[in-house]
């Protein structure tokens, strides 16, 4: 024969230090967040004819604006010791089944199976062009020095 | 993730169920979630947009998205993006990302996997 033993949230009680008197919560003050802090969610297939035209016109303008755009500007988080202050001009691509992701000022490409992989491939590639030129700082040939001077207009070193 | 909790008083914000890889016997689904960004070296306003896409080899469909304002104060604070999304559509399995914009400029993405589950 099998049981099952199963523990409910009411079961466990808070382990509290010998002496200490239990603080009591005030009632409500969990909650969950509603979906009304997202103003403006909205599933694009979901924009069925019944709705308001008012409706249906914002919805078809947002989804306008949420296309996918072939350039964007691009400025995550390349690595903990750099920070890009100023957003680097990247055109997407598609590149022998994958997609490419180019950042014409400095002529440095990305590489992946889709958008995200081949920005985050970019944002590392980045990352090692800096760290490699600036180690090197005193000896670049007049062209790198000129990349150099291109990615320091859009990053920082923030932490050595 | 599943959801999240804010404490109203303290703003204190507990993740729940985080996951990567979501199984669904069938397609399409929708899907409560909630999305949860950490942020910091931003000051003034911003306007954040969040899209959901399903990748589609060199290709993006785009399912779902939204667009919210926030004000930051403070560049050397953090500011948090707490949202439950009331249903998130998957229409098939697949790769599915979170891409999330500031201004219009790529900020970051999450990605997670929808997987279709077999009967065996």
């Amino acid at each position: 024969m099998h049981t099952e033993t199963c523990l409910t949230v009411s079961d466990f009680k808070p382990i509290e230090p010998p002496g200490m008197p239990p603080v009591p919560i005030p009632s409500g003050t969990l909650s969950r967040i509603s979906s009304a802090q997202v103003p403006e969610f909205v599933i694009f297939s979901d924009i069925s004819p019944d709705r308001t035209k008012e409706a249906v016109d914002r919805f078809s303008q947002m989804e306008e604006r949420m296309k996918r755009k072939d350039e964007l500007l691009f400025a995550p988080a390349i690595d903990a010791r750099l920070k890009v202050h100023t957003p680097f001009h990247v055109r997407i691509v598609p590149s022998g089944g994958g997609v490419s992701a180019h950042a014409p000022e400095i002529e440095e490409f990305g590489y992946g199976t889709n958008r995200g992989e081949a920005l985050d491939d970019l944002g590392k590639t980045i990352a090692e062009l800096y760290f490699s030129l600036a180690s090197e700082r005193e000896r670049l040939s007049p062209d790198l020095y000129g990349v150099l001077k291109s990615l320091e207009e859009h990053i920082t070193r923030v932490h050595p | 993730m599943r959801l999240i909790i804010i404490e109203q008083v303290t703003e204190k914000k507990t993740l729940v169920g985080v996951f990567e890889n979501l199984r669904a016997a069938s397609f399409p689904i929708v899907r409560p979630m909630g999305f949860y960004a950490r942020l910091t070296d931003l000051e003034g306003h911003y306007h954040f947009t969040l899209r959901i896409v399903r990748l589609n080899g060199d290709k993006e469909d785009l399912m779902a998205g939204a667009e919210f304002n926030f004000k930051s104060d403070d560049r050397l604070g953090t500011l948090e993006i707490a949202l439950n999304l009331p249903a998130v559509p998957f229409t098939g399995p697949g790769r599915y990302e979170f891409q999330l914009s500031a201004d219009d400029i790529f900020i970051g993405r999450a990605a997670m996997n929808v997987v279709a589950e077999t009967h065996s």
